[in-house]
């Protein structure tokens, strides 16, 4: 598929802001926040900015190294691109992990995506005024009950009934536009498509955000009769460190491995790493073009958005109007649950009032957010489809739209307290994430081998890779990431299995997951042999000679 | 990016101890100390690195020559 990929970035800020886009998501601006105020607080931050240092950052690294490395034999896909540096089937197929990743969370993300956008509409129109009623008692208990509708929790196949109906917020009618939506801008191509979305998108999100934050930073004390309710106590909320138990200091909280536990998933997720998307992005780079500086501000900016601007809206804005108790709250309590009855009680802004118009601007930024994340997950896929299959963009696209559309139909029926996509989440939106990124690691640390990765990074480079990066790919992150990883399995592997074992809903959807991973092999399998032949034809790849590989590295 | 969404809830449940020396809460030293330095850390780290992004110049091997036609790498 050489002479098919000839799609390139227009410019060096695209790319930057179409990873930055694929990163940020409605984690940054509600899993963060949360887990950071269940867990230490401020000593959370210790952990996270570690996990950064050590695990993210360099398979960020790695991954845009990789990619860039692929797309000069003229490969777009993660099997290829695996299978041209690893040299074996093995990791061909390994590779198949950064199609099915995206494709399945793609089918309950786009969910998550259309619920912002109905809560945005729902705000924007007054919907949400008859919804959550005048009783500011009850916001907490309608607010819960009207989420519970929309997203079908009480029965299989309630969530299908918004098609029909407005009721329940319409959700799967905007499931149908965002849907659409997600295709026709993939459809028009990565510069023309993509970077061109992202480049307008990501700015209008950072303004929402900003407006939030003002708003946030504005409250003070808005209740008289809770003085202790404030701004500056919601934010010691949020960044004060503690430990599990208050009679000790809080760098106890350190000793504590689920704070670790939580401070490295969250790092993982937020920055999209594993995924197989950026290997993707990056493969439609120029050999030249720098992949050290654009990674790191990919990341940077995905930071600034989670630590600087959720990291003062979230947890402060519920407790100032709901007090403590919000801590217990998940990521969709929070964001769909929470903050809708926060924003009921937010005081009018030079006497107008404020909840119609902030609460619009949260879940449109939210559901920026999303899409800017769901779109990233379309084109690795797209890319791969032309590259197996031969075809063109539009059978593609077509194929990619009737796997997706499908199961994303498969999630949306079996809605009974979120069953199907609590089975695809744990197994392929996390397992096999770890799993992916554990396998980007090794293959740059110890199949390219870091002296000839580190060569290849700096090809171009910006700035230069810091000194020890060849220590820290090689070793500190695959044992980081891979402690990580088992220990997360052992607390959690045994109650998945057994829900699978125990039929229905999750055996279904591991079904489901089984079909797409034995439908990516069989295409896999048949673009083999044409992928072997243009590899070997390229000069980049006999820079990889097999003695280079490994023991040297 | 996207969050393990459904598994917060697990972790949330895992993790609840360390949420219960929680109380009435004043802002302390510490919490302005990793408050402050966590985000001028941060917002330094974006601006630099825009900086570096904005102000440098574009790569001159922009034509898209075909790879075979580019110089070797020096070993």
């Amino acid at each position: 598929m050489a002479q098919q990929a000839k799609e390139r970035w227009s410019s060096r800020l695209g790319i930057i802001l179409a990873v930055s886009g694929s990163a940020v998501g409605i984690g940054n601006f509600l899993r963060f926040p949360g887990l950071a105020a269940q867990n230490g607080g401020g000593a959370f931050m210790i952990p996270y900015f570690l996990t950064l240092l050590l695990v993210a950052v360099p398979i960020g690294w790695a991954e845009w190294t990789m990619g860039r490395f692929g797309g000069q034999l003229g490969f777009n896909s993660s099997p290829a691109i695996f299978g041209a540096i690893g040299r074996n089937r093995f990791w061909r197929y390994v590779g198949v992990l950064g199609l099915l990743i995206p494709v399945c969370v793609f089918m309950y993300y786009i969910h998550i995506e259309a619920w912002c956008l109905s809560y945005a509409w729902l705000y924007l129109t007054g919907g949400m005024d008859a919804v959550m009623g005048n009783d500011p008692g009850l916001y907490s208990q309608k607010s819960e009950a009207f989420f519970n509708r929309v997203t079908g929790t009480a029965a299989d196949g309630e969530a299908l009934n918004s098609l029909v109906s407005l009721e329940n917020g319409g959700a799967m009618l905007f499931w149908l536009v965002v849907f659409l939506l997600n295709f026709v801008i993939v459809y028009r191509g990565l510069s023309r498509g993509i970077e061109w979305f992202c480049s307008w998108t990501m700015p209008i999100m950072v303004l929402c955000s900003l407006i939030v934050l003002a708003r946030v930073l504005t409250l003070g004390t808005p209740d008289p009769s809770k003085p202790e309710q404030n701004l500056l106590n919601g934010l010691a909320f949020m960044w004060n460190p503690r430990s599990p138990n208050p009679d000790e200091p809080w760098w106890y909280a350190l000793k504590n491995p689920d704070i670790w536990l939580a401070a490295g998933g969250q790092v993982f997720f937020t920055l999209g790493v594993g995924f197989g998307i950026v290997m993707n992005y990056a493969s439609y780079l120029r050999r030249r073009d720098d992949v050290v500086l654009s990674s790191l501000t990919s990341t940077a900016t995905n930071e600034i958005l989670e630590v600087s601007v959720a990291g003062f809206i979230t947890i402060p804005a519920a407790f100032i109007f709901l007090g403590a108790t919000v801590i217990t709250s998940s990521t969709y309590g929070m964001g769909f649950v929470v903050l809708p009855a926060v924003f009921e009680h937010m005081p009018p802004i030079w006497g107008i009032p404020s909840v119609r118009l902030i609460g619009f601007v949260w879940f449109f930024m939210l559901f920026l957010a999303a899409i800017l994340s769901s779109l990233s997950m379309l084109q690795p896929v797209i890319a791969f489809l032309e590259e197996a299959l031969g075809v063109g963009r539009r059978a593609s696209s077509a194929i990619l739209a009737f796997v997706t559309g499908a199961g994303s139909l498969f999630v949306a029926y079996f809605s009974r307290n979120g069953a199907a996509v609590e089975t695809i989440d744990f197994w392929v939106g996390t397992a096999m994430i770890y799993a992916l990124a554990l396998m980007q690691a090794i293959l740059f640390g110890w199949v390219i081998g870091p002296r000839r990765g580190i060569a290849m990074a700096s090809e171009g480079a910006a700035i230069k890779l810091p000194p020890g990066f060849g220590l820290v790919i090689r070793y500190v992150s695959p044992l980081f990431l891979g402690s990580i990883f088992i220990v997360w399995l052992t607390f959690n592997l045994p109650k998945y299995w057994r829900q699978v074992m125990d039929g229905g809903v999750p055996l279904y959807s591991m079904l489901l997951i089984g079909a797409v991973l034995a439908f990516f092999c069989v295409l896999t399998a048949i673009g083999s042999q044409r992928w072997n032949a243009e590899a070997r034809g390229h000069e980049a790849f006999a820079e990889l000679k097999p003695e280079r590989i490994g023991g040297k590295g | 990016m996207i969050p393990a969404l459904w598994n917060s809830v697990v972790l949330a449940q895992a993790t609840a101890p360390a949420s219960q020396g929680v109380g009435l809460v004043h802002m302390t030293p510490a919490g302005w100390a990793f408050m402050i330095i966590s985000n001028v850390a941060v917002i330094w780290l974006t601006a630099w690195c825009f900086y570096k992004v904005l102000t440098r110049p574009e790569v001159i091997d922009h034509m898209q020559a075909p790879p075979e036609l580019e110089p070797k790498d020096q070993p």
